[in-house]
């Protein structure tokens, strides 16, 4: 059985909604049940922000990742946060620019980290530093199809040109291929 | 030779109004304009809460009964609906200004295409003779019993309120005292008509009126008081045309 | 051309509402439910509709009223706080017999309260928030897709009726994403509207109103309504049914709660005790009849509601004191989570253990 629980956080404009909402397009179109639900309210642009994605292959009960299976921090009061509800043997995906080393008390869960805002700052694209944690993500958890979330761009950006959507793909192929070593 | 004829657009039933009340006066000549503007099936009307809240019982109009205030909400609701019918509001002094003057002002600046006759009697009818927001310094009314002072507020123009919005493009304000004046007034309504149907957006006219009831005085008295006492004090007749 | 979308309930609604023929919405800002007036914003334009932002929330119903009375489709949407400034034009409505959809995303109150998803608007949906004797019907989906369905079928039963349909959704649904496949088909149209105000050419003129000063004429009207809510009481009354017919616990919930409640009945079903599932869909009417008759086999019943136990009076009065009648309630918006649910089972089913 398959159900997979992502809880995605960072702070306000990091696209930490869009990203969710990529995965859950991903799944569907992969031929999953899929919910996203997102944390709405008053904080938007610079306070936290976070979004659960489920996948499963069965009839989804609630929308509420209570346990996750994988969290994604983009960001050091998102990963404080949020590490209270990962699962035991969950798995922890950090934007090590942003998270102080130090604060790397994961508790013995796998730990994924990757300097997501550097990078994607390098290639002159802060804002895309979502897909640079999306590439990362999909390099170590390899449930969905990577073309399904990179065409899923289209949905999120309607209005997306060729050349934007051409260098999210590059971020994306940066993060897949990012080796810590 | 021109015979006096009832217009099509009133119904020829006897009215609960008060004796010397300006509603009766204001839906004949509302009824004249209509019928010369052949518009009588096209056209929809909104009643107030007050004393002309049976006004559909009066004109013969299809017609919708708002709440308290809410008649240009309503009457958004059924222009945006119907925009090649003919919509307006007929509406009282507390009605417009007091509860419904949200509804007036934003109705006012989208300049939703409809007419509101603004019936100013200076005072609550139907509930018994309360203070409106039109009441003068100093009128007694039944919530005013030493008359109206600071602390209730000032008597509110409606032109000064929503004439300065683009979107206004017709502000009139006639009395009935007179038959010349009535013929005047009528003629404000007919032209405020005229522009809505020629599309041309939000129109309003005031009306001034008399309670002769809760003034305390006599039809005549009345009539006089507001020939004497508040026509002279305010801006009559046309008030913006664009 | 249908094809499968992501859509969060409140767009679903909308963009159901728009297939269903609704080319009318006014609505007002609120949280969680923003997604509607953005949806319409953007949508309604591109079907020669109308879309306004209104000064209020009062302003909104109200302008809904005007177009209602044209026989046209309209739909108006808020959480609590604005629902609860609604109520006088909802009572209009009932009194006007005008048809209408209403949404109301759910947050918690009382007061401002909390934007947080909460099912505690259900006293004010179910009863009528608004003043006099009326009735308004009230939908309640558990997933996205049946959102957008209810939608359609608020339409249908507001013409029908010519009465207030209400989607009465938790904020939770409202801002949930799921996979959902809109239904294209025209909703039918035919429905007598000859009370409707368009001019009264070739006609005596009509009058939409809500007044009714003659003796006995309120009475009349209101005798009137019954008859109708009784028919409706006979014929729309539904609910889901999920491994009731031989249970001895039934769960009771609406919502994103029953979705949970679900989960719960399959896993105990797998162990072999004998646990189902009452959904209710509308909630006014509500599915007594069908609730009474678990009576036979069922023998302890539990409402599992966000909200500090409003159906669980409906509940109350449907069975009486036949049976224990159990509450697990959640307050102020806070989380719900299904492992309380399995909890608060545990619990009964261990008391009744003992007893036995």
């Amino acid at each position: 059985m398959i159900h997979y629980g992502i809880i995605i956080s960072g702070f306000g404009g990091q696209g930490v909604l869009t990203f969710g909402k990529m995965l859950a397009l991903a799944g569907m179109e992969d031929g999953f049940q899929v919910t996203y639900y997102p944390s709405y309210g008053a904080e938007v642009r610079g306070g936290t922000a976070h979004c659960g994605v489920i996948i499963s292959d069965s009839t989804i009960a609630s929308p509420i990742v209570y346990k996750a299976d994988v969290l994604i921090a983009m960001n050091d009061p998102s990963l404080r946060k949020f590490l209270p509800r990962l699962k035991d043997h969950g798995k922890l995906l950090c934007n090590s620019s942003l998270i102080a080393p130090d604060f790397f008390r994961h508790n013995g869960r796998e730990l994924f980290s990757i300097p997501a805002t550097e990078l994607s700052r390098e290639m002159k694209m802060e804002k895309a530093t979502n897909m640079m944690m999306a590439g990362y993500f999909f390099k170590h958890f390899p449930l969905l199809n990577e073309e399904s979330f990179l065409n899923s761009l289209d949905d999120v950006f309607p209005n997306i040109t060729q050349e934007l959507k051409t260098k999210n793909r590059e971020i994306f192929r940066r993060g897949f291929e990012y080796d810590p070593a | 030779m021109t015979t006096y004829t009832m217009p099509e657009s009133l119904k020829n039933v006897r009215t609960h109004y008060c004796p010397g009340c300006s509603h009766g006066i204001i839906h004949k000549i509302l009824a004249e304009c209509i019928d010369e503007l052949n518009m009588r099936e096209n056209t929809v009307g909104v009643s107030p809460v007050g004393c002309a809240v049976i006004a559909y019982e009066y004109l013969n109009l299809d017609m919708v009964e708002a709440l308290h205030g809410r008649a240009p909400a309503i009457a958004t609701g059924l222009k945006r609906a119907l925009p090649d019918k003919l919509v307006f509001t007929y509406q009282g002094d507390g009605d417009l200004l007091a509860i419904g003057i949200s509804e007036l002002i934003h109705a006012a600046n989208r300049g939703e295409n409809f007419t509101i006759i603004f019936v100013n009697n200076r005072v609550y009818g139907m509930t018994g003779g309360q203070m409106a927001p039109t009441t003068a310094p100093g009128q007694k009314t039944l919530t005013t019993p030493y008359g109206r002072d600071g602390k209730m507020g000032e008597p509110i123009d409606v032109m000064h309120l929503i004439e300065p919005f683009s979107n206004v493009k017709y502000l009139a304000r006639g009395a009935v005292y007179h038959p010349n004046e009535i013929r005047k007034t009528k003629n404000l309504i007919k032209r405020a008509l005229e522009m809505q149907i020629s599309g041309d957006g939000f129109s309003l006219v005031e009306v001034l009126a008399t309670c002769p009831t809760y003034w305390r005085m006599s039809p005549g008295e009345a009539m006089d008081y507001v020939k004497d006492n508040i026509a002279p004090h305010v801006q009559m007749g046309v008030i913006k045309e664009q | 051309m249908s094809k499968k979308e992501l859509l969060c309930g409140n767009e679903a609604i909308s963009e159901a509402a728009i297939k269903a023929g609704c080319r009318y919405y006014y609505g007002y800002p609120i949280t969680p439910q923003n997604e509607i007036s953005a949806y319409m914003a953007l949508h309604l334009p591109k079907v020669d509709g109308t879309f306004i932002q209104a000064e209020s929330e009062i302003a909104a119903i109200n302008m809904a009223a005007g177009t209602a009375a044209t026989g046209k489709r309209v739909m108006t949407s808020s959480s609590g706080p604005g629902l609860s400034l609604k109520q006088e034009g909802l009572s209009f409505f009932a009194a006007a017999e005008l048809p209408l959809v209403v949404v109301d995303a759910m947050r918690a109150g009382p007061g401002l309260g909390n934007i947080t998803p909460s099912q505690a608007d259900y006293f004010q949906a179910t009863r009528g928030g608004g003043h006099g004797d009326y009735r308004q019907i009230v939908l309640a989906p558990a997933s996205v897709s049946e959102a957008a369905e209810l939608t359609r079928r608020a339409f249908y039963l507001a013409d029908k009726y010519r009465i207030v349909a209400m989607l009465l959704l938790d904020g939770m649904l409202a801002q949930t994403r799921e996979p959902v496949v809109i239904n294209q088909d025209p909703l039918e149209d035919d429905f007598d509207k000859s009370w409707a105000v368009t001019g009264c050419k070739g006609r005596t003129p009509n009058v939409v109103k809500s007044l009714f000063l003659q003796e006995r004429s309120l009475e009349e009207f209101i005798e009137k309504q019954l008859i109708k809510y009784s028919v409706i009481e006979e014929t729309e009354t539904e609910a889901e049914l999920y491994h009731t017919a031989d249970a001895e616990y039934i769960l009771i919930a609406y919502g994103t709660p029953a979705r949970m409640c679900r989960s719960v009945v399959d896993r105990y079903r797998a162990k072999g005790i004998k646990v189902g599932l009452l959904r209710p869909v509308t909630l006014w009417p509500y599915p007594s009849r069908m609730l009474r008759d678990t009576l036979r086999h069922a023998k302890h019943y539990l409402v599992v509601e966000w909200s500090a136990g409003q159906m669980f009076e409906d509940v109350r009065i449907a069975l009486g004191y036949d049976r224990p009648i159990h509450l697990l309630s959640k307050l102020g918006g806070s989380l719900m989570d299904i492992e309380e649910i399995d909890n608060k089972l545990d619990e009964l089913l261990i008391n009744q253990g003992a007893r036995i």
